[in-house]
């Protein structure tokens, strides 16, 4: 076994700016082994990825390809080993075509009058040839600004996929993911292990691991922790050695009472803007104050679009919108932010974070609308977001820290802080587990229910039920626009949110 | 450990300092140093860099340039561009000296008209470019040919010289208060103004984010479209502003003035910390940026290098100041 061996580092170190991401790692990785890491956000898995596959240097340490010491090593030369990786953001070009965009580097080309042009037909067809073998179901002349995050995360897997690869890096593959799409993948990665490729599968959802991979490194703060077989160890022990908490505890603690009303839809449906929207259907909803209300379907479901609608960021074609006594209309988004009605959107990225900004003017930057009526005054402003990094427990809890090199769940953590901040009345969550770890998503699922008791009214948007149903007093279920059931604590099941929410 | 040292060095320092530390703070004092250390570069090269007169011929001459970046900064941290403000400065000097010299107005309105005229320019430009969903650059390309085009209506084609009215605001803007003229002062005064502002205000925070992220500013609730019109009016007063100082500097509303400013403008605009990509910069960045590329075409003619030559070679130092701008981001 010992000379399968395909990839391994010695005392592998990455140091950015300010912070050691990883530090010496160490790690083998046999053919025909599905390698499990796990890890809290922050941990330095992407990092460790990111220095296999090429795509940053790294700073110190040994990378072995086959026994084979690599003194220098860069994108080129992990290609030429056959290491690819599959980003957890799907890098997607919304310019080119699906196809264009899965053989992105790879393109092929044909003779014409000397000259090697792009063969358009050829690099369909092998892409064609290649979904169909996958059962991933990309529709190949969409636009891919109409595709589904869950196709796009297709896309990106198809992109590493598709070549002639030894070694795949899968970063969190299944977040963003359709359940059905997750099965698929299950079974596309079980075939790989039968023709000998290695796979390195980063997550953070610990069942993945158990159900997929035959070995698991576990890091904590750029550090591995242990690995292990994962026939000899059990989930607990895992979350153990990941967070160095002896268990996390899920249960819920509310109080059930109905406070007064919040928000009133009635009969509200849309007019899709775009055509991956989602169009609602008369919906009929109301948010009570002291309450945790979850809104969950999968993606595509309406969710995000029903919560853009509330604050004003979407127009309704008919029905109507009653928040705190007032009227919502398209455009009001500001009007209601000082009423304390905030939508923290799903895509930290494009739709969430200002990334030329740090921490500081992130967070404060609805709150500065109700504090200040012109003038900044920079010290309240200061201690306005030092009390949320310590509430949310942001790291580092460094105002000054740009966001742009936070970890994704501190990343979340700071987007919510920007709502909090405002001392919200109706608090609209959108997916706010997506992305996040064990440890975060418990972290601010905590805050929810804080806030439910001072009184807030938090929506959840979300289509990881087995995340958030613990924590809900009641639950819509939402599929193609409509809501198509209710359940409130203590009647929630995941089985039946399930059957009502796929089917 | 990094916190209690921030927390030591505030509280140690007193607070007009750790401001002044925020204002050049990362990228905002970058072009200050560049600017320094070209300077002295170039005075250990000819000491009479270094002379009061020498300093004070580069300030003046430097002012109209420094206006008009001022203004396009603005711009470029909302994530425009604005084509038309070199266009706008010509327009300006060539409206104020037409005002004074063909309508005898009194110098004090003369001055209100123009400054409002280039204020309204701005606010078309950000008008278009907001509720017409358009990309900054070619809206602001096409309005500065329209500009010419009425500078050279205006004008017939041929320079206003200040005779009578004009003479008294060739006196009174070039005034000389320590060394420099009134225009400079105002100038700086106004700009540092506009800079503290922009630094300190929710319309500022604003405005840096609507650069930084529009879709986010957008969902954020923040009122894109009208953010990036005000900046697009600041704009174009500073250019009217502009158009002002190069009048009482030449004497005579010239239609051609300011022309090839454009690329200058966008050239100072990133040396003073600016750039394409939105979200950064402040307003008192231009005033090393202009320095620095009127330092480099002085510094070519004291070589005594071929004036044909200067362009490419004004080019290529603003290529390398530029690289040494860049933070590790792709470029486009």
């Amino acid at each position: 076994m010992e000379n399968d061996i395909v990839l391994e580092t010695v005392d592998l170190t990455k140091i950015f700016p300010g912070v050691k991401a990883l530090s010496k790692m160490n790690f083998s990785l046999k053919a025909g082994e599905i390698h499990g890491i796990v890890g809290l956000n922050g941990s330095g898995k992407t990092t460790f990825l990111s220095v296999i596959g090429g795509l940053i240097p790294r700073s110190s340490g040994e990378i072995l390809i086959k026994g084979q010491r690599l003194k220098k090593f860069n994108l080129e030369i992990a290609r030429k080993y056959g290491i690819v990786i599959a980003n957890q953001v799907p890098a997607v070009f919304p310019n080119l075509k699906v196809a264009e965009n899965i053989l992105i580097g790879r393109e092929q080309t044909k003779n014409y009058l000397g000259f090697p042009i792009l063969d358009q037909k050829g690099m369909e067809e092998q892409v064609r040839d290649f979904l169909s073998s996958c059962d991933f179901q990309i529709p190949l002349n969409s636009k891919i600004s109409d595709l589904s995050p869950s196709i796009l995360k297709q896309i990106e897997i198809a992109r590493a996929m598709i070549s002639n690869f030894e070694i795949i890096g899968l970063d969190e593959p299944t977040s963003m993911m359709a359940r059905s799409d997750v099965y698929k993948l299950f079974s596309l990665i079980k075939q790989l292990k039968k023709t000998k490729k290695a796979v390195i599968y980063v997550t953070h959802r610990i069942p993945e691991v158990f159900e997929l991979c035959d070995r698991v490194t576990i890091m904590k703060n750029g550090e591995e922790v242990g690995t292990f077989n994962v026939r000899e160890i059990t989930p607990d022990q895992v979350v153990r050695l990941m967070t160095g908490k002896t268990t996390l505890n899920f249960s819920k603690n509310h109080s059930s009472s109905q406070g007064e009303k919040v928000l009133d839809l009635q009969q509200v449906s849309t007019k899709p803007l775009k055509l991956a929207e989602t169009p609602l259907r008369e919906i009929s909803l109301s948010a009570y104050k002291g309450e945790v209300l979850g809104i969950v379907g999968v993606v595509g479901a309406g969710k995000t679009e029903l919560g853009k609608a509330i604050v004003g960021l979407n127009p309704i074609s008919s029905g109507s919108i009653n928040v705190m006594g007032i009227e919502a209309r398209f455009g009001s988004t500001m009007a209601l932010a000082r009423r304390g009605i905030v939508y923290v959107p799903e895509d930290m990225m494009k739709e969430g974070l200002f990334l030329n900004f740090d921490i500081r003017q992130n967070i404060s930057l609805l709150a500065l609308n109700v504090m200040f009526r012109n003038f900044i005054q920079r010290k309240k402003e200061e201690n306005l977001i030092k009390q949320y990094i310590s509430q949310l427990n942001i790291r580092p809890p460094r105002p000054n820290f740009p966001v742009k090199n936070l970890s994704g769940g501190n990343k979340k953590k700071t987007l919510v802080a920007r709502g909090l901040a405002l001392r919200p009345n109706l608090l609209i969550l959108d997916e706010l587990t997506t992305g996040v770890d064990v440890e975060s998503a418990f972290d601010l699922m905590m805050q929810v229910r804080e806030l439910a008791k001072d009184g807030v009214s938090v929506i959840l948007l979300s289509s990881e039920f087995e995340r958030i149903l613990g924590f809900l007093d009641r639950v819509l279920v939402m599929k193609d626009g409509r809501i198509v059931a209710e359940f409130s604590s203590p009647n929630i099941s995941e089985e039946e949110v399930i059957n009502y929410a796929t089917k | 450990m990094q916190l209690n040292e921030n927390e030591t060095v505030a509280k140690s320092r007193n607070k007009i300092l750790a401001q002044v530390i925020q204002v050049f703070s990362n990228h905002n004092l970058l072009p200050w140093l560049i600017c320094a250390a070209i300077f002295l570069i170039m005075g250990l090269i000819s000491p009479s860099m270094f002379s009061g007169y020498s300093i004070a011929s580069i300030l003046s001459t430097a002012t109209p340039g420094i206006l008009m970046s001022a203004g396009e900064i603005i711009v470029m941290i909302a994530g425009s561009i604005d084509l038309s403000l070199a266009a706008s400065v010509g327009f300006s000097s060539v409206l104020a000296a037409g005002l004074m010299e063909k309508m005898g107005l009194p110098i004090p309105l003369a001055i209100i008209i123009v400054l409002l005229a280039g204020a309204l320019i701005g606010l078309i430009n950000g008008l278009i470019v907001g509720k017409g969903k358009l990309q900054s650059f070619i809206v602001t390309l096409g309005s500065s040919v329209v500009l010419r085009g009425i500078t050279l209506v205006y004008s017939a084609g041929t320079s206003i010289p200040l005779a009578q009215t004009g003479q008294t605001f060739i006196k009174i803007s070039t005034y000389q208060l320590l060394g420099l003229p009134l225009y400079f002062w105002v100038g700086l005064v106004l700009i540092i103004l506009t800079s503290f502002y922009i630094l300190k205000t929710k319309y500022g925070r604003h405005l840096y984010a609507l650069g930084g992220s529009e879709l986010a500013a957008r969902v954020a609730g923040l009122r894109a479209d009208s953010l990036r019109i005000k900046a697009f009016t600041l704009a174009g007063f500073f250019s009217a502003l502009s158009g002002l100082t190069l009048l009482a500097k030449f004497g005579s509303g010239w239609p051609q003035a300011a022309s090839g400013w454009e690329m200058d403008g966008i050239a100072a605009s990133v040396l003073g910390g600016a750039n394409f990509a939105g979200g950064v910069g402040l307003p008192l960045g231009a005033i090393p940026g202009s320095i620095v590329l009127d330092l480099i075409l002085r510094f070519l003619v004291t070589l005594g290098i071929d004036p044909y030559w200067q362009y490419a070679a004004k080019g290529i130092f603003v290529i390398i100041i530029a690289l040494s701008l860049a933070r590790g981001e792709y470029g486009r």
